[in-house]
């Protein structure tokens, strides 16, 4: 069997802790994924899944487990080194590219990403007929406005690009953050479908988080929903494909009563049942 | 006519100060109080070089260097310990006094007798017996030499700024989330990127030391304004479509400020209020935009109510 793109042992994290605002976002989360997984992480505001995606890209480090990586142990590796190995898409859509920097420059940036910047010119003749032909496949013709300041774009057109960005460099982990949820409903497809063809043709393994229910049944082949810091549900293989939007929504109205038992009687259940 | 002349000569020695300000304050967004402190260390620096006898250009570069330390102490400051970059820059340039003091010997360092560029570059003319001839033919020769020198450098940064570390350290400024998820260390392009601010403002105070003939410890205070101002003026005056426009612009804002600070002062003004003049033109730039804008947003809010 080959070895899995990512390996998640015993995350754990929480915030504010010993205040009244403790806050356990990540309670002991084993997670593997195999190469080429598409994986769609759901949960509800707090759920753990944000700081989950976080703790991965190296943006939070994590009070206790170990995270890999194509067999690689990161945990303890900066942002910008895990980064060589993992690309990212913001729900900000003005997050992922550089507004006063052309387009043809955030494109470069992004096609040296795990490669030393010396002094190097970083846009020749050849190098811009390149980024033609790579941002010429979204489609959009945006390969006609490469000396346009990205400030300029609409936020469907940035996040395209951003999606673009994250791929001219070939990642083992693609991380996706919602990062359809603050686009127009046009715009929204459009980055869908384009996201869905590249993780397919490239065979990427891929992590996305999204509030879309009809989203999540759409894409991917594996469907984590967390609750409270864990993986409540881990939908994968035949269940997965059977799965339709009103069975996630019965998984979380089971999530929502388990809620309203009160601590004692959920250790109680836990004691006797687990 | 020596007027215009002056002004513009001071002007140039000024654009490098101002190219610093456009890479601290508008490419990494970064408010960089070193300013003061690297014009006067690299004023201070080339001084005390030429009066120990160092050939005019290596005193020059010496300046520069000094400016260039000073920003990636400021930089390792801020992004090692995660000190605001306003305290940095105040911690740096307070320190970098005292070490003035100790490089000039005192609050005065006169070049007097000790040859500078603009000496190097007056020998090349040849002798004429017209005294005041020469003194024009002086400044004259010395235009074009700053005009050279500020044109290299300003092809050097122009350069820079479109090679792959040149844009790392934009990304850095212009999106910062960007720039970590491109596996730029953010950390050392700061760090790299104000070392360069720097040492364009530590070449700035070493010419200008040499233009007028003597080091002086207060001769920093207050640049950052100074720089602030050109950088707007420049801004306000011209194209701001590319990078490469954008640093032709902090040239020209320096020089359009020389000469507004001429004209104003030959028009009357008087000098001491020159600096509250600048800080209040800065003040008003930096306000007046926004201002404009809430009010045209509260113009707008209440059409649908008519």
């Amino acid at each position: 069997m080959r070895e899995p793109s990512l390996v998640i042992r015993g995350l754990a994290h929480t915030f504010h802790r010993g205040t009244p605002s403790e806050n356990a976002a990540l309670v002991d989360v084993d997670l593997e994924l195999e190469p080429g997984a598409f994986v769609v992480v759901l949960g509800s505001n707090g759920s753990g899944k944000s700081t989950l995606l976080n703790a991965i890209a190296g943006s939070l480090r994590p009070e206790a487990g170990t995270i890999q990586i194509d067999g690689t142990d990161v945990t303890r590796w900066s942002e910008p080194r895990r980064a060589q190995l993992i690309a990212r898409v913001f729900q900000d859509p003005f997050a992922g590219t550089a507004g006063d920097m052309s387009v043809a420059e955030n494109l470069a940036i992004a096609a040296k990403r795990g490669s030393p910047r010396w002094f190097r010119r970083a846009l020749n003749r050849a190098r811009r007929e390149e980024l033609f032909g790579k941002v010429r496949t979204l489609g959009l013709g945006l390969e006609d406005r490469l000396q346009t300041p990205m400030g300029l774009l609409s936020g469907g057109q940035r996040q395209a690009l951003t999606l673009l960005m994250a791929l001219i460099v070939r990642p083992s982990l693609l991380m996706l953050d919602e990062h359809t949820a603050a686009l127009d409903p046009r715009s929204r497809e459009q980055v869908l479908r384009l996201t869905q063809s590249f993780v397919n043709a490239e065979r990427l393994t891929a992590i996305m988080v999204t509030h879309s229910l009809p989203q999540a049944v759409r894409v991917g082949d594996r469907i984590v929903i967390m609750h409270r810091g864990r993986i409540a549900y881990d939908l994968r293989g035949s269940q997965r494909r059977r799965l339709r939007v009103e069975d996630l929504l019965d998984r979380f109205e089971e999530l929502r009563r388990s809620d309203m038992l009160d601590e004692d009687t959920a250790g109680l259940l836990r004691r006797s049942y687990v | 006519m020596n007027l215009l002349l002056g002004a513009l000569t001071v002007g140039l020695q000024l654009a490098l100060l101002s190219l610093g300000v456009l890479f601290s304050f508008r490419i990494l967004r970064s408010l960089d109080l070193t300013t003061d402190g690297a014009f006067t260390t690299g004023g201070a620096v080339t001084g005390a070089l030429l009066v120990a006898g160092v050939h005019p250009l290596f005193a020059t570069i010496g300046g520069g260097i000094a400016g260039t330390l000073a920003g990636t102490v400021t930089g390792l400051i801020h992004t090692r310990w995660r000190i605001d970059v306003i305290l940095a820059g105040i911690l740096v340039t307070t320190a970098l006094y005292s070490i003035d003091l100790w490089i000039m010997g005192s609050g005065n360092l006169s070049l007097a007798g000790h040859p500078t560029v603009f000496d190097m570059t007056a020998s090349l003319l040849p002798d004429r017996d017209n005294m005041e001839g020469v003194e024009l033919s002086r400044d004259l020769v010395a235009l074009v030499a700053l005009l050279v020198i500020v044109g290299l450098h300003a092809l050097s940064l122009a350069l820079f700024v479109g090679t792959d570390l040149g844009l790392a350290l934009r990304a850095t400024g212009s999106s910062p989330r960007m720039a970590k998820a491109s596996a730029i260390d953010t950390g050392l392009a700061t760090t790299f990127g104000l070392a360069i601010a720097n040492g364009c403002i530590g070449f700035s105070g070493a010419l200008f030391v040499q233009y007028q003939g003597f080091a002086n410890i207060q001769m920093g205070v207050g640049m950052i304004v100074t720089g602030l101002a050109s950088v707007i003026l420049g801004e306000a005056l011209f194209s701001q479509r590319t990078i490469r426009r954008r640093i032709m612009a902090a040239i020209m804002g320096a020089m359009v400020f020389r000469l507004m600070v001429a004209a104003a002062v030959r028009a009357g003004l008087d000098p001491n209020a020159l600096r509250l003049v600048t800080a209040a033109f800065v003040l008003a730039a930096l306000t007046v935009p926004q201002v404009i804008r809430s009010l045209r947003s509260q113009a707008a809010a209440r059409v649908p109510r008519a």
